[in-house]
């Protein structure tokens, strides 16, 4: 009897990986930086088969990490060294729809448009929208509260997400939430999300749909200065209106969107502003005039609204391309994450500009305005030393600016292993130490997904067998 | 008591707690025999607020009434629409009793506009969870693990919600859908509508009810428009009329919530027929809220049970009644957030 052996009573060999060059392709997320090579990746095709693999890895006292499609920005899908992958990319039917409780129950590895797809039909969609939204799964977007482009608005995947049946690190089974947006007791399933899997592995998904909005109406505009783009966005929000979307970009993100998606943004432009307005026609069409004159008295070099649908979604594939394209410019950058007050974007700008300079690195900026969530991608030349290191220094020195503003080191990315050093500084020393102690309520021996969210050099609980595997690994010590 | 420092010796003075706020919900703050209530009415007060970030920051004894008249005078909101504003409720309470009113249609309940929270463990030691911007992924969202907590996990001492603007204009009216089914059907029709509706409630005799929020002159033509696309003729109301919404609002007429599907009305609406309990279903048929007095409890929790449904009573003890969650994900959390069951 082994570890290996269990697993392979339950998995057959091709859903069973255990060879180097099987085990390669998980080493990795979004977020490349991070690498770490698991004992063994499973595949599961039945909830099941997850509760199976995770009361084996209970009674080997071995880690596991579950793992969607590992699109991750901020290496919350990086395996634990030595431990176990439980790839859930397979787990992915939708298994009902219902469009008169306007909800979808889904397993954990259906992908985010999946979901809008499948419900389109019936006007209906889900409202959380990272990027990522392609490839990225749902089961990823619960455990990192993922957001997106609508998130003033329409809040995070917290707020999108009604029921989930979970499996505990220790093997039991919860039931969180329901089929109804109201729920009786303490909210655990509003706990679960953005939990970044240290809680345990969803297996079933209940999520709220949404009629899609009647009437969109993009504009686009373009400012010599950021400035004038972050008090355009003030202007916006003391007038009462609520857009769907605030986005802001720079002359270099620009640069790369253009480059990559010939998206048409002025060309002369040193920041430009998109704003969506969405909702019934009559409301649009009512918001839209005092936009117009917000904007026109925000002194733009020249503004332009999107035509038709085809020219709203090309303004919107340069703002989603901005990330991938910025390797347009650069061999290397980091995409960073982090959220300042939304009226102090101007200054977070300066300082980031400043600090960039500093550092001598160039530093693109692609942020949602409307909630003051800034990405800040930092260039740099991996192959010229001391680069990486110099790009490193600069994105903790973004995220002790956001702390310092009173803002979070993280808006929709998570934690992950990438700002471990950062949560402390952010909450407290008490305040980190009880969300472990509510970590080792739900995982004694803590094995979801050890390594992420806390600070690196806190040992898991003591085991009473020997070296934990990260230990022997070298990844961790007891300090 | 008016310091966190206060608070704390007073919780740790007693084996058995139960925090309460202005008592506008008996049955939730109502004790155990022996046990302290540990009022935070005194604790109150709106800490921090800027309009142009769309947050405000208050304490947990500060009454509703007064964040909503303060939130008004800047042209902003609570989306979640809480229950007995009026009547003195506080947002501790809000949030600890996680109640909305109809309003939560359009943007969501309490859960969604909260932000962040301090407050105090069993133990007394003091927590702060989330943040103060509108969007934060950092930590775990203890927040929201508070929502529906009724004081049983922790006690809140501040919170920092987001909040909305106000539209311009509100509109309501009525549709009559001829019976329950009839009405029921207008409701799922209406509910998959781009409509953007604020409020999409339904009486049991089939009458829809329903509110239209935005700019000055959009509404009317909103709600005609509205109106031949699902086949339905919609009356605007008088909202001084006694079928005025506002007169069977959650709290005091209805003092009993159940969370609900709109497959599972029917069913429900049948027991309450044979109880001759008043109800109305919010949100989509997404919440039933009934009127009933202690005398009705034992029969409706008897009801409920049958039907798989669980209730909050707000009135009466005991509040929970019917068919409740399963409690193994707060016991979970409890062992951490109250390890000597001070609170529970």
């Amino acid at each position: 009897m082994s570890f290996i052996s269990d697993l392979q009573a339950i998995f057959p060999p091709d859903r069973c990986l255990l060879d180097g060059a099987a085990l390669a392709a998980y080493e990795s997320d979004g977020l490349t930086a991070f690498a770490a090579t698991p004992r063994a990746v499973v595949v599961p095709v039945t909830r099941e088969e997850v509760v199976a693999a995770v009361r084996v890895c209970a009674v080997w006292a071995v880690p596991f990490m579950a793992r969607g499609s590992g699109t991750s920005l901020s290496g919350g899908a990086v395996p634990v060294e030595d431990g176990l992958v439980i790839a859930m990319n397979q787990m992915n039917r939708i298994l009902r729809l219902d469009p008169q409780a306007r909800l979808a129950v889904v397993e954990p590895g259906v992908i985010n448009l999946a979901v809008s797809q499948a419900a389109a039909p019936h006007g209906l969609y889900f409202a959380p929208d990272p990027s990522s939204q392609q490839i990225c799964t749902i089961g990823g977007n619960v455990a990192f509260n993922s957001g997106g482009a609508h998130c003033l608005k329409y809040g995070m995947t917290a707020n999108h997400v009604i029921g989930a049946t979970i499996v505990t690190p220790t093997g039991e089974i919860l039931e969180c939430g329901g089929e109804s947006v109201e729920s009786l007791g303490p909210d655990c399933l509003g706990l679960f999300c953005g939990s970044e899997g240290l809680f345990g592995i969803a297996l079933e998904l209940t999520l709220r749909l949404i009629p899609k909005a009647e009437l969109f109406h993009t504009l686009l505009a373009g400012y010599d200065s950021t400035d004038k783009a972050g008090e355009a966005v003030s202007a916006i929000i003391a007038a009462g209106i609520l857009p769907g979307a605030i986005e802001i970009m720079d002359r270099l993100a620009i640069d790369a969107a253009e480059a990559a998606t010939h998206c048409g943004y002025p060309p002369n432009a040193a920041t430009v502003l998109i704003v969506e307005l969405e909702g019934p026609i009559e409301q649009v069409e009512s918001e839209k005039q005092r936009l117009a004159a917000i904007i026109e008295q925000s002194g733009p070099l020249e503004s332009r609204v999107a035509r038709d649908a085809d020219d709203r979604a090309l303004i919107w594939k340069g703002r989603k391309s901005a990330f991938s394209a910025v390797g347009r410019l650069s061999p290397d950058f980091i995409v960073q994450d982090g959220v300042v007050p939304r009226s102090r974007l101007g200054e977070a700008l300066r300082r980031i500009a400043a600090l960039a300079q500093d550092h001598g690195l160039r530093c693109a900026n692609v942020f949602h305005a409307g909630d003051g969530n800034l990405h800040p991608l930092i260039l740099f030349d991996a192959s010229v030393p001391g680069e990486h290191e110099r790009g490193e220094a600069l994105a903790g020195r973004i995220l002790e600016m956001c702390i310092e503003m009173g803002g979070s080191i993280t808006g929709e990315h998570g934690v992950g292993l990438e700002k471990r050093a950062f949560l402390t500084p952010m909450f407290g020393e008490p305040d980190v130490a009880f969300m472990r102690e509510v970590r080792r309520a739900f995982d004694p021996a803590e094995l979801a997904n050890p390594g992420k969210m806390f600070p690196s050099g806190e040992a898991p609980a003591l085991q009473s067998h020997g070296l934990h595997p990260l230990e022997k690994a070298g990844i961790i010590s007891r300090e | 008591m008016t310091t966190p420092e206060s608070i704390r010796d007073a919780l740790l003075s007693s084996p058995k707690v139960r925090p309460t706020g202005a008592g506008t919900k008996p049955a939730l703050s109502q004790n155990e025999p022996g046990g302290l209530s540990l009022s935070l009415s005194a604790y109150q007060g709106i800490t921090e607020y800027d309009p142009g970030e769309f947050t405000f920051t208050a304490r947990a004894g500060t009454r509703l009434e007064t964040i909503a008249a303060v939130l008004a005078s800047h042209g902003q909101y609570l989306p979640f629409d809480p229950p007995l504003v009026q009547e003195g409720a506080t947002l501790g309470g809000a949030i600890a009793s996680g109640l909305n009113g109809p309003g939560r249609y359009r943007y969501g309940g309490l859960r969604d506009f909260i932000l962040g929270a301090v407050f105090l463990t069993g133990d007394g030691r003091l927590i702060r969870g989330g943040g103060k911007v509108v969007k934060n992924a950092a930590g775990f969202d203890f927040p929201k693990l508070l929502v529906g907590s009724l004081g049983r996990l922790g006690v809140i001492l501040e919170a920092t919600f987001k909040v909305f603007p106000l539209p311009q204009e509100r509109l309501r009216a009525r549709a009559d859908g001829g019976s329950l089914a009839g009405g029921l059907e207008l409701v799922q029709r209406l509910s998959l509508q781009p409509a953007d509706l604020e409020c999409l409630d339904l009486t049991p005799e089939g009458v829809v009810w329903l509110q239209l929020a935005g700019d000055t002159g959009t509404l009317a033509p909103r709600l005609d428009r509205l109106g031949r696309r699902v086949g339905a003729i919609f009356a605007p109301v008088d909202p001084t009329t006694p079928d005025d919404p506002d007169r069977l609002r959650p709290g005091a007429a209805l003092t009993v919530k159940v969370p609900l599907t709109p497959a599972r009305v029917t069913r429900l609406d049948a027991a309450l027929t044979t109880l001759h309990l008043p109800r109305r279903y919010e949100a989509a048929a997404q919440t039933a809220w009934i009127g009933a007095t202690a005398a009705d409890l034992p029969a409706l929790d008897a009801q409920l049970r049958q039907l798989a449904l669980g209730g909050l009573s707000l009135q009466h003890a005991p509040a929970r009644i019917g068919q409740w969650p399963s409690p193994a994900a707060e016991n979970i959390v409890r062992r951490a957030f109250d390890p000597d069951g001070r609170l529970a």
